[in-house]
């Protein structure tokens, strides 16, 4: 067992293989001791990011179906197909499940996997933060996000002018 | 440390995530959504322009909706290209053409640009308009560890290889053997190789002590394979009519001719005739062990006797196969099965020979005289635990093969057969 410490105090004790899906926990582990102290991740962020490792952990674990574990080991010796790996259809729809926040509470999240190393929820995280910008209008984005316009019109207008295409609804 | 507890929601916290996530946002939206963040705001106004990754594909730029013609659809585009390579900054690690893009004369610039920003990965996939003749500058480009051609011309002048290129994917290329097997051999990280519908090539040698994957698919040709020894992973799929190609008699078959230079493989797909084309000739009568091939699929001609040989000698040869998928397809004979059967019958003694088979499935089933080979793996595999039959669709005694069926003899006391209603293929 290793035992995590968030930013405000909290410990929480996880298995080696959930602790591990973070890769800096697991070079931190290989040379120093099981009491691991976080002090940027808070716990409530901590408690969501464990629950994410302890669910890919644990399928992770057992071998998937012959057919499933096929498509994966092609598409991921491939990098030419761009698709990303095909994973277990029942872990990605609790994935879909996991990402249901706000933005808020999706760019807390991926800090701390940022910060543990953690490729596939960095991953998860983002692509559902890019739908939530993918084909949208400007003023759109701006709304979602609280982003604050510090563009003149006219400025805006001759950034419009420049990308042209970009900006044309096809 | 504010932001982490404060969960206000009127706070812009995207812009000051940190550098390299939102570079990371950018990467996962398409080049249009990216550059059209520039105009959020100023924090965004150059963000999109050091995204290493340009990818110019269909969906960005759908012709169809474009009521231009071609010529101005290439001017617009090519303006475009021009215009973001002109803006970016930082270096290009991946640039993807993959778009209806008549015209190729700008291309050669493009490929001379990026072969002095770093480029590592290299898609050029156009559908219209000629076939592109690849200049001499890609060679420049040595970090390239990914390229990817469709429909272009590779006539490489003093080629030195890409010494970190790890996958290669050649489609419609014209190439011809010797410049392929120069470009195999000069690219010493080659994990995966790609060949689909290559022109211009007789024979090929496929000497690559790095290669992991190796795929081939397209008209007959005489392939060989020389120190291969990472090559795990095999898809050959041979189209078009091959009868001209079969070997001379005496000679031994390409399959057990092959599989005597393959000590890694692990898995072997056959598609269309290449099972075919491989198991003529004579069958070893020294069969090669190979220990490490667990899968096997095939389209295979099960009334056809030279095949039944070839697939009873190849599960003898490797005798830790546990999947075995064969697609059973009509061959131009119309033999009965009898000598087949005759000879699967001569074969019982060999009981040992599916020991770790755990997965039979045969597709595509459409007479009775396609059983003995079933009957045959049911009674000599101790460890089955599926078997999974799919008929051809519209059989019409499907009722009276699988009674037939059930009536056989099961060696593992825990096979489950299942009937399959889909096509693999």
């Amino acid at each position: 067992m290793i035992k995590l410490v968030s930013g405000d105090g909290a410990e929480f004790e996880v298995e080696e293989e959930v602790a591990f899906q973070s890769k800096i926990i697991k070079d931190i582990v290989a040379d120093a001791d099981d009491v691991i102290p976080l002090p940027t991740v808070s716990s409530k962020v901590l408690i969501q990011v464990i629950e994410y490792c302890r669910k890919h952990a644990a399928v992770n674990s057992f071998p998937l179906s012959p057919s499933s574990s096929a498509a994966a080991a092609a598409s991921s010796s491939s990098s030419i197909s761009y698709s990303k790996p095909v994973s277990d259809p029942a872990l990605r729809a609790w994935d879909n499940e996991f990402v249901k926040l706000n933005n808020s509470s999706l760019f807390d999240i991926v800090i701390a996997a940022n910060y543990l190393d953690i490729e596939e929820l960095v991953d998860l995280v983002l692509e559902t933060v890019a739908d939530r910008i993918k084909g949208k209008q400007a003023q759109e984005i701006r709304r979602q996000f609280n982003i604050e316009n510090d563009f003149t019109p006219e400025e805006e207008e001759a950034l419009r002018r420049e990308n042209s295409w970009a900006f044309q609804n096809n | 440390m504010s932001n982490m507890v404060n969960g206000d929601s009127t706070v812009d916290r995207i812009s000051h995530l940190p550098r390299n996530i939102i570079e990371e946002i950018l990467l996962h939206l398409p080049l249009k959504d990216a550059i059209r963040t520039s105009i959020l705001s100023r924090d965004w106004r150059y963000a999109w322009s050091s995204i290493p990754h340009l990818a110019f594909s269909r969906q960005e730029f759908p012709l169809s909706k474009c009521s231009n013609s071609q010529v101005i659809f290439d001017r617009k585009l090519v303006d475009i290209i021009h215009q973001v390579l002109l803006f970016h900054q930082g270096p290009i690690h991946m640039f993807k053409l993959s778009i209806d893009l008549k015209s190729s004369k700008c291309i050669d610039g493009w490929l001379l640009f990026l072969s002095r920003n770093d480029i590592k990965e290299i898609v050029l996939h156009r559908w219209e308009g000629e076939v592109y003749k690849l200049p001499s500058c890609l060679s420049a480009c040595k970090r390239l560890e990914h390229l990817c051609l469709f429909r272009c011309m590779f006539r490489p002048v003093h080629f030195q290889g890409f010494p970190h290129l790890r996958s290669l994917s050649l489609n419609n290329v014209a190439i011809s053997q010797n410049e392929l097997e120069t470009l195999i051999t000069n690219c010493p990280l080659l994990n995966i190789l790609y060949l689909i519908d290559i022109f211009g090539l007789s024979g090929l040698k496929v000497c690559s002590p790095s290669l992991v994957v190796f795929s081939f698919f397209g008209q007959h040709i005489d392939f060989s394979f020389e120190n291969v020894p990472l090559l795990s992973t095999l898809y050959v799929s041979f189209v078009g009519k091959n009868d001209k190609y079969y070997a001379s008699p005496g000679v031994i078959c390409k399959l057990f001719r092959n599989l005597y230079h393959l000590s890694s493989i692990k898995k072997i797909v056959l598609y269309n005739q290449a099972f075919k084309v491989w198991a003529y000739g004579q069958l070893p009568i020294q069969l090669p062990f190979t220990y490490q091939l667990k899968r096997f699929h095939a389209c295979v001609n099960l009334k056809d006797i030279k095949e039944i040989q070839a697939i009873v000698f190849l599960c003898r040869s490797c005798p830790l196969l546990v999947t075995l998928e064969l697609k059973a397809y009509i061959g131009s004979n119309l033999d009965d099965g009898t000598p087949a059967e005759k000879f699967l019958d001569a074969q019982q003694s060999f009981g040992s020979q599916f020991s770790h088979l755990r997965s039979v499935e045969i597709t595509y089933v459409s007479c009775i005289s396609e059983l003995p080979f079933i009957k045959f793996v049911l009674a000599n595999a101790p460890a089955l635990e599926t078997a999974y039959i799919g008929f051809n669709c519209g059989t019409p005694i499907e009722l009276n093969i699988l009674k037939e069926m059930f009536k056989f003899r099961r060696l593992s006391a825990a096979v489950e057969i299942k009937i399959l209603n889909r096509s693999f293929f």
